[in-house]
């Protein structure tokens, strides 16, 4: 019992420690950028309009803050942290850690949507309605081929994600073969591989209710999560329904990962890389391990976006600078935890 | 091991609620004061844009920004191009015709790097009329944001009209789509007294071999006015450059393929000469493969540029109409009207 309330407070250190450094990542990201606005002025620009106050500014200097930056870091956070335990959340009940939050069809599925939306020269909300809608309809289709086939196992579930996933990719590259090369087939590019740059308030509302309430059911469930990985058999015998935990914490993961790619598009490596960091940390129960992973998914996003706003001259896909830092430090993770099993 | 590493996290936290209590400090002063006001509205003026977008503009706009390469050659044309600011990208033609384009700046390729944007706050941004999604970003800026669409002829002297009255230049747009309209008359009164089955059948073919430019294309606009039939007119396709494959253009045999020098071109005109399979065609056959003319200014490319493409299309396709010589001079006069420059043969490459 002591180790385990040890344990505990350690952890709910690690946890505080990250939200203050969230809170000064927050802080920092919004002081910087290519704009050049000193610190009075940004400190104003804040204190004032969250006063409901009048001040002397440019208006481009609030168009900057409130407009570009301040949607953007609540964008990277909301993003970061959704992928991140939505990730955690599949590979606990899969019980597979190779398993990332887009496995079950959603991201492919989005991207049709986006695309179609795209190649039909639609506005940005529709391009998010088409992607959230494209999403969820991927993942419903893998629920039901289980269902067809009358199966309720894990294997079946995973399977059915890689023959929807595969048959989506075949409809995007279709997609992409009929666009337009000189002017859709760049919008979709950057779809595909996700972007922060065009983040608006708006279209942060529109997403926050449905990531809220998910992140809210996964937390409350993360001790059933940990009941049902221990295998069905168990689960079962503990008085678990199993399928019943299963579909609420699948939809909800899907939930948050087709917010977040409608509003960014896709963006890899966060959801698997992430919650292995978490493990790392908080160890593999889900209820100290979902905490942390949201924590950590939302300030490595955070730091990502940020690097890729102020350096550089142009923009690059977000995917490409996650990939470029996740992988590499996937790599390192394996040889830690091999030298650990040795 | 373990408490120094809480004891480290401790420091850190401690460190970030010092930050932020320092930088709320700082702004505790000046409190009741005015914003700015915005620009008078007697200064601006309204005009629809080729994505029926309605944009209020200033009246005597000072600096343009362009994130992609066609609305170039329009703003050059309106002797406006001293006034951009950013721009995607610029050649050895652009910078002679217009020096200071070698200084401008960039605000991103295709996506637009916002805050570059907002920190050069030009009077107008002028981007592709498709790309919707850019247009509003940067209009929620408070910069004003032109979409253009210069897909077919038509739309061409649209945006000509359009960008000149957004940049205080209607007259000289004027001139540029009465020049334009006076050669493709002259263009056509060329050919005018061909019957239909004696003109030469054509395509246009794209970025692949198979792909043509259909009917609603500028492309095929370019063929007809040079007197020509667009073969590929018939093709019932809602696409702009469906794939109809070699097999379609063997069936249908034209006299010319003409090609497009796409970036994305897998192919060039050597390789259709030299295979066996397209040795039987009446354009192979008779060295009517032709690449159009665009290593400086591409003559299919929306812009301008296209009124030599139509003019180079019937020099090529009867050359006992219209002469090689009277074409040059053609080539002259347009870029000193369009440009006041002239360039050699050379430098454009063709």
């Amino acid at each position: 019992m002591e180790v385990v309330k040890k344990r505990k407070a350690k952890q709910n250190v690690i946890n505080i420690a990250f939200v203050l450094l969230l809170l000064f990542l927050v802080m920092l990201s919004l002081y910087i950028g290519k704009y050049p606005l000193t610190i009075k002025e940004i400190s104003q620009i804040l204190l004032f309009k969250s006063l409901g106050k009048k001040g002397v500014w440019e208006p481009m200097a609030e168009n900057v803050v409130l407009g570009l930056r301040l949607p953007r870091i609540l964008a990277a956070i909301l993003v970061g942290s959704s992928l991140s335990l939505s990730g955690a959340t599949y590979q606990g009940i899969f019980k597979n850690p190779l398993i990332s939050p887009d496995f079950l069809g959603v991201s492919a599925g989005a991207c049709i949507g986006a695309a179609i939306a795209i190649i039909m020269s639609l506005s940005s909300t529709y391009i998010q309605l088409f992607a959230f809608f494209g999403g969820l309809l991927a993942v419903m289709l893998t629920l039901t081929i289980p269902k067809l086939i009358r199966s309720d196992s894990n294997i079946v579930l995973v399977l059915s994600g890689i023959v929807v996933s595969g048959a989506m990719s075949s409809i995007m590259g279709f997609i992409k073969y009929t666009a337009d090369p000189q002017k859709e087939l760049a919008t979709i590019t950057y779809w595909q591989m996700g972007s922060f740059s065009y983040v608006s308030m708006g279209s942060i509302y529109s997403v926050l209710l449905p990531i809220v309430l998910s992140c809210l059911v996964l937390f409350v469930l993360s001790w059933w999560i940990d009941i049902v990985s221990l295998g069905e058999k168990e689960a079962k015998s503990l008085g678990v329904n199993v399928s019943y935990v299963r579909n609420i914490t699948v939809i909800c993961a899907t939930l948050l990962t087709a917010s977040s790619i409608c509003i960014v598009g896709t963006i890899g490596w966060v959801g698997l890389v992430i919650p292995h960091f978490a493990r790392m940390l908080a160890g593999p129960e889900n209820p100290r391990l979902m905490p942390t992973s949201y924590l950590m998914g939302a300030i490595f996003m955070l730091i990502v976006d940020t690097i890729n706003r102020t350096l550089g001259s142009a923009e690059m896909p977000i995917s490409i600078l996650t990939g470029l830092i996740g992988a590499p430090f996937y790599g390192w993770l394996l040889y830690k935890q091999r030298m650990r099993l040795q | 091991m373990r408490y120094s590493k809480s004891k480290r996290l401790v420091a850190i936290a401690l460190t970030v609620i010092m930050l932020i209590s320092f930088t709320a400090c700082k702004s505790s002063s000046e409190i009741d004061s005015i914003p700015k006001s915005p620009i008078g509205e007697k200064d601006t003026f309204k005009v629809v844009d080729q994505s029926g977008r309605e944009v209020e503009i200033k009246n005597n706009v000072k600096s343009i920004a362009i994130a992609y390469g066609i609305p170039t050659n329009f703003i050059l044309a309106l002797g406006k191009g001293d006034n951009i600011v950013a721009i995607s990208s610029s050649n050895n033609m652009y910078t002679a015709i217009c020096p200071s384009l070698a200084h401008a700046g960039t605000v991103g390729k295709g996506r637009v790097d916002l805050e570059a944007m907002a920190k050069l706050n030009p009077d107008v941004f002028i981007h592709r009329g498709t790309d919707i999604e850019t247009l509003e970003s940067v209009s929620a800026l408070g910069i004003p944001t032109i979409g253009i669409s210069p897909e077919s002829t038509e739309d061409i002297l649209e945006t000509i009209r359009l960008l000149g009255k957004a940049l205080g230049a209607e007259q000289r747009a004027a001139e540029l789509v009465d020049y334009y309209n006076k050669k493709a008359e002259f263009a056509r009164s060329i050919t005018s007294s061909i019957p239909n089955e004696k003109r030469y059948t054509a395509i246009v073919m794209g970025s692949e071999i198979g792909k043509v430019s259909s009917g609603k294309m500028l492309q095929s606009y370019l063929i007809e006015t040079a007197g020509g039939i667009n073969l590929a007119k018939t093709i019932d396709s809602t696409e702009l450059w469906p794939v109809v494959g070699a097999e379609k253009i063997f069936q249908w045999n034209p006299d010319f393929i003409f090609l497009t020098n796409s970036s994305a071109s897998k192919y060039n005109a050597e390789d259709l000469m030299t295979d066996p399979a397209w040795s039987e065609l009446n354009a192979v056959k008779n060295n009517r493969v032709l690449m159009v003319p665009s290593d400086m200014d591409s003559w299919e490319f929306p812009g301008l540029g296209t009124l030599l493409g139509f003019l180079w299309m019937l020099q090529q396709m009867y050359p006992e109409l219209y002469s090689e010589e009277q074409f040059l001079s053609e080539v002259d006069a347009f870029y000193n009207m369009a440009y006041g420059i002239t360039f050699s043969r050379d430098f454009l490459g063709y």
